[in-house]
């Protein structure tokens, strides 16, 4: 419904299943300290809006991560999380449509096999090894001994394949890992993955949510349909405890949870972990403040902002990097679409004010984007060469193509019922109009929108995505083989770009085991988007996670061999690991 | 009898319909694939789609699975959630405790301040108060809830931080003082125009009983003003209020949906419209039913009460 | 969804014994009605020549002054692209009142039609339509509207169509009522008994009776349709964006409320005064043609 700011944003398929991978994997970064994008004030436009944002002054954020902690830890307490959503229509890994939110959840029960240390390395997490051969074609994986499922079965390697088969045949995840062409089982506690072609990125997905390892005994179950889909059972430090559908979750300690901390305490500290469900911004905002709740997080301009105000009270840890992009989706493969037309498409991203876009609904706390891939990912470039706002030359160009065609092209613009998204449409819809388009808006609901996209149904998408890491991650958003053999058929190419330079580009980098080289084809990826117009980018997603000053060890990653990562820049742009998180007295 | 066999005909007659339109409704909303959006849009198996198609007749007439869907009713399974993934009977026991709780409140509330003011207003027809209370009264009834609703949380919640903006729901036996501190804003905001409407009626009625002969009676045998008001004109004049009451669950439920949408209430209105929105067919028949089968039972308990109670109103509810 | 409230105060005219009309508040007589008066008025005439106004601007029109507080220059401040409040205000009230009074004639030519049928041959006819009336009236509303919508898409015409069907049950209801009691009238049998054609008994002698409650039903039915529409917006099924309603200006200003109250509350004001003075007028109505409705 309509009334909350940033309930389900529209591109919030964004996350989901697939895509959730992309976020995940994201783990990376080098004690992120936000020094780019989102900390400061955006200045530029140049545009009319940016004088009257220039009153206003944004606090700078005081701590974007926490301190190392040396402390020894207290055990024990109930933590309860304020988060944004559920979306997620599906507990059983393969299944999930899984946003943020989703992931925050399942992370407290299921673990992936692989995670993403500091220097962009996959490092195994809950397999023991994961081995290539020589020209990457096949992974070994070694399960870790000695560890159980919440129900008692064992993770072995029958287990590992059973998910692997899961994920394999899902429509949702299933996509990501095409190239998959074998799993089988070598011994008890050995899995053989074999891929068609090399892929030395192929771990990164096991970081993500197709890495998640779900007892078989449980899952064979819910596919018997003797067993309870929403009772998950998998090998994290929580167990599952009660849940209560679009309100809440809850999870207990995993008394016989696998890891200990370098102190040679039992993990996690928290005795459980609740997690509400509230939508609304302000809402959630004012439960932390009432101390209804100890932690949330937000993607909410005016929410974040009013934090930064209050460092003392409430510590907020900010992220700005891997995020997702929030941009307008072009539907580029109907058939006499004035889309079809590059010259539109620049017109578009020429005409489009994004410090307007991020003013209004963003309290103006994003930086305008230049490109798809957020800071900090593999591709990322300040400068990519995408027309900034200048109406004049839009007018340039749409008028060029009137007088050809003999008409102005026309578009329809898509929005779901959400607030922000219809400011945000209604503001670009204006845009397009002063320079001779001719625009509709069409108000779609939110699973509605996502189907039309997954078929094609639309012209011109509010959107939100492409979180991630590697570039290797957005081949199934943009190579042209996902972008829909026929005109009814489902693609997770939404926009149906088919552009040969980007699909031989994403080809290269999937078998480029050279990182400098893979970072370059990658740029050029983002430079051939940018040349192309194939969508308008108007601003990188800023992760806020306010909470209580007695919460600690919020974004303390910690590997089983017990070294940390700090800061969220971990990859999990708006979620955060509660195995280590504890109270201070 | 034969009123109340012919009562109970016409309220079959009426659920089985708004449940078959609720079926074929839904069959026309754009967006999906009935057996895909009822599997949650996730399966990916041939045959569990088709499981899903034969257990709910979806590739016959929308008759056939309109009875496909009745019969499993009957038999107690209202089928899956595909956005929640839980039954759908478990959703709604769920639900329903918040929406039973918020309407009950309102009713109550919109009572004890409809009353007193309507035998006031009464008891001095014409006068200031009564002027005054009468002008407040059509003022309230021309504000729709929601306007009430921006009104309250503008000043109980972002003003005066008294009540939450959004509530959450907590169990009566639970937690006394959250619940209804969560429940106090929806409530008023449905209330408001019903005390208009109860207050009103009371007053009417009122009037034309304190012109009977037994009060002028009890009034020359000097009793107090309080006792005749409360004492022997009241009973008599709630006639229309009771009425009222029974009837106005209607508009109540309407006011519900509005009202648990804006404050995020996890009721049955909420969870009708997320239905909606998420073509989570199964659910929404359910509520479509639930929301028909109160307003049905409700209308006909009161007309059961009345044929009981006085035969002329059963002849003058015939006719009407 | 409030058009049940359609429901509720038409349903007591028949369950509730007539009330006394002696001893009801005379307070419209005054200052309400008068207001009413001038006030449909004004916004009536604003309403079809705001675009020849020289003091509401452009609807539609983004500009940089951002969520402005009230001004001279902007009466009601400016949203959150930068949209003159006023102005929107103005064309609201030109689709909502326009949705509103289309809805109600559709609905008084049909729901009349069939009342008046229903009411006068009695017997099947009166039976299928009552039953048909009591399914409407159980059907929730709210999902009946969002159907339409999500089926046929958005635009004035589907919301017109909406609300129109939502309005014909209580209409028959009303008429039905009325032509009840008319045809059982001794001009009307007077009337049979001198041969005349149902047709002509049915429009001639019954119709200009049903008339007067038919119109006061209509100005209290206006009020409801206005906040109907309202409610359709709140839940993203009104008409197309960027035309503005008021319904949907308040869902738009209602995320903003804390800091930015004036892009919710003044089409919250509008929307008030304007069901306020429908209820008035069909109040003083009522009373004019003594009809004995229990409710406004």
């Amino acid at each position: 419904m309509t009334l909350r700011h940033s309930r389900l944003t529209p591109g919030k398929f964004v996350a989901t299943g697939v895509v959730g991978l992309a976020l995940i994997a994201a783990a990376c970064g080098s004690s992120s300290k936000n020094t780019g994008t989102g900390t400061t004030t955006p200045t530029t436009g140049g545009s009319e809006t940016s004088a009257v944002t220039a009153g206003t002054t944004i606090p700078v954020p005081v701590n974007t991560t926490s301190a190392p902690i040396e402390d020894k830890p207290v055990l024990g307490g109930k933590l309860v999380v304020g988060v944004e959503a559920e979306v997620a229509n599906a507990w059983v890994p393969a299944n999930m449509n899984c946003d943020v939110a989703c992931q925050t959840r399942s992370r407290t029960i299921f673990e992936p096999l692989a995670s993403v240390s500091a220097d962009f390395k996959v490092l195994p997490y809950l397999a023991e090894s994961i081995e290539p051969n020589a020209d990457f074609t096949v992974w070994t994986i070694k399960a870790r001994p000695g560890v159980t499922f919440h129900d008692g079965t064992p993770f072995n390697a029958e287990a590992m394949v059973y998910n692997m088969k899961d994920m394999q045949t899902s429509p949702l995840v299933g996509p990501a890992i095409i190239d998959v062409t074998k799993v089988e089982k070598v011994d008890d506690m050995t899995m053989a993955i074999t891929t068609a072609r090399p892929w030395p990125g192929f771990p990164i997905y096991l970081a993500s949510q197709i890495g998640f390892q779900g007892s078989p005994t449980w899952l064979q179950a819910v596919k018997d349909k003797t067993g309870d889909p929403t009772h998950a059972v998998g090998t994290g430090a929580f167990v599952f405890d009660s849940y209560t559908p679009g309100q809440s979750l809850i999870v207990k300690k995993n008394p016989t949870y696998w890891r200990k901390d370098k102190f040679g305490n039992q993990l996690p500290y928290l005795d459980s972990v609740e997690m509400r469900v509230i939508e609304d911004e302000k809402t959630r905002a004012n439960a932390l403040k009432a101390g209804d709740i100890d932690i949330l997080h937000t993607t909410n301009g005016e929410s974040i902002v009013d934090f930064r105000k209050e460092p003392d009270k409430f510590p907020m840890i900010e992220q700005a990097q891997f995020g997702e992009t929030s941009y307008f989706l072009l539907n580029v493969g109907q058939e006499g679409s004035p889309l079809g037309d590059q010259r539109v498409r620049c017109a578009m991203n020429y005409a489009i004010d994004k410090q307007a876009q991020i003013d209004a609904v963003q309290a103006g706390l994003n930086t305008p984007a230049d490109g798809l891939f957020s800071p900090g990912q593999e591709g990322y470039l300040a400068d990519t060469g995408t027309p900034q706002y200048d109406p004049a030359k839009a007018k340039e160009l749409v008028d060029a193509y009137t007088a050809e065609k003999g008409a102005a092209p026309s578009i329809q613009l898509g929005a779901t019922n959400d607030q922000a998204t219809l400011t945000a449409v209604q503001l670009a819809q204006q845009n397009l109009n002063d320079v001779g388009f001719k625009t509709e808006i069409v108000q779609i609901e939110q699973s509605a929108y996502i189907t039309q996209a997954l078929l094609g149904n639309f012209q011109f998408f509010a959107w939100r995505n492409h979180g991630g890491t590697f570039v290797d991650q957005q081949y199934i958003w943009w190579h042209s083989k996902n972008a829909g053999a026929e005109k009814t058929a489902i693609a997770l190419n939404f926009g149906r770009v088919k552009d040969p330079v980007i699909d031989d580009l994403l080809d290269k980098a999937r078998v480029e085991s050279d990182l400098a080289k893979r970072k370059a084809d990658a740029e050029n990826i983002n430079r051939e988007f940018a040349k192309q117009c194939w969508a308008i980018p108007v601003y990188w997603t800023i992760w806020g996670i306010p909470h209580k000053a007695s919460v600690v060890g919020i974004d303390q990653l910690t590997f089983p061999d017990n070294t940390t990562l700090i800061g969220l820049g971990n990859g999990f742009p708006g979620q955060f690991p509660m195995t280590t998180i504890w109270f201070k007295k | 009898m034969r009123y109340v066999r012919q009562k109970l005909v016409q309220v079959v007659i009426v659920l089985l319909a708004t449940t078959f339109l609720s079926v074929f409704l839904m069959r026309q909303v754009k967006g999906a694939d009935p057996a895909i959006a009822i599997s949650g849009g996730l399966v990916s198996d041939p045959k569990a789609l088709e499981e899903i198609r034969h257990k709910w007749s979806l590739d016959k007439p929308i008759v056939v699975q309109w009875g496909r869907w009745v019969k499993n009713m009957v038999k107690g399974d209202l089928g899956q959630s595909s956005a929640f993934n839980v039954s759908v009977a478990d959703l709604l026991r769920q639900r329903v405790p918040t929406t039973l709780y918020l309407m009950l409140y309102t009713q109550v509330l919109s009572l004890l301040i409809a009353i007193p003011l309507g035998v006031y207003a009464a008891y001095r027809p014409n006068r200031l108060f009564d002027r005054v209370s009468s002008s407040v009264a059509f003022g309230l009834l021309s504000v729709p809830n929601f306007v009430v609703a921006v009104v309250l949380v503008l000043f109980f919640s972002l003003k005066f931080h008294i009540f939450p903006a959004q509530s959450t729901y907590y169990g009566l036996f639970n937690n006394p003082s959250e619940h209804i501190r969560n429940l106090l804003l929806p409530t008023v905001a449905n209330a408001v125009g019903q005390v208009a409407v109860y207050m009103r009626l009371l007053r009417a009625d009122m009037v034309t009983t304190l012109q009977n002969d037994f009060i002028t009676m009890a009034r020359a045998k000097g009793l107090p003003s309080s006792r005749i008001l409360f004492r022997h004109a009241f009973r008599p004049s709630t006639f229309s209020l009771i009425t009222a009451a029974a009837v106005n669950v209607g508009a109540l439920i309407g006011g519900v949906v509005i009202t648990e949408q804006l404050f995020a209430l996890p009721g049955v209105g909420k969870l009708t419209v997320d239905a909606i929105f998420r073509r989570d067919f199964l659910v929404l028949q359910a509520c479509v039913a639930l929301f028909a089968i109160a307003f049905v039972v409700v209308n006909f308990a009161v007309d059961m009460a009345y044929a009981f109670i006085d035969p002329r109103i059963r002849h003058a509810r015939a006719l009407a | 969804m409030t058009f049940t409230a359609a429901e509720a105060p038409e349903s007591l005219v028949h369950i509730v014994a007539p009330l006394p009309d002696d001893g009801r508040p005379r307070v419209h007589r005054g200052f309400l009605p008068a207001f009413a008066v001038v006030w449909l008025s004004v916004l009536t005439f604003c309403a079809i020549f705001a675009g020849a106004l020289p003091f509401v601007k452009a609807p539609n029109k983004v500009s940089s002054k951002l969520k402005n507080s009230p001004s001279m220059e902007h009466w009601f401040g400016t949203d959150r692209i930068g949209r003159d409040v006023f102005s929107r205000a103005i064309y609201g009230a030109r689709t909502s009142l326009k949705i509103a009074a289309l809805s109600i004639l559709i609905g008084i030519f049909i729901g009349g039609t069939i009342g008046l049928i229903a009411g006068y041959y009695r017997k099947k006819i009166d039976y299928v339509t009552s039953l048909f009336v009591d399914i409407m009236l159980a059907f929730p509303a709210l999902v009946l509207a969002l159907a339409i919508t999500s089926t046929l898409g958005h635009g004035t015409n589907q919301v017109v169509l909406a609300l129109s069907i939502l309005s014909i049950a209580p209409l028959i209801r009303v008429v039905r009522a009325q032509t009840l009691v008319y045809a059982q009238r001794e001009f009307v049998l007077a009337a049979k008994g001198l041969g005349a054609r149902d047709g002509r008994i049915l429009f001639r002698e019954i119709l200009p009776n049903v008339m007067p409650s038919l119109l006061t039903f209509s100005l209290t039915g206006l009020a409801i349709l206005i906040v109907a529409e309202g409610g359709l917006a709140f839940l993203g099924q009104s008409v197309k964006l960027p035309t503005p309603t008021w319904g949907f200006m308040i869902v738009d200003g209602y995320p903003q409320l804390e800091h930015q109250w004036w892009i919710c509350i003044f089409p919250c004001i509008l929307l008030f005064l304007t069901v306020l003075s429908f209820n008035v007028l069909g109040d003083v109505l009522s009373k004019r043609f003594d009809i004995k409705e229990s409710l406004a």
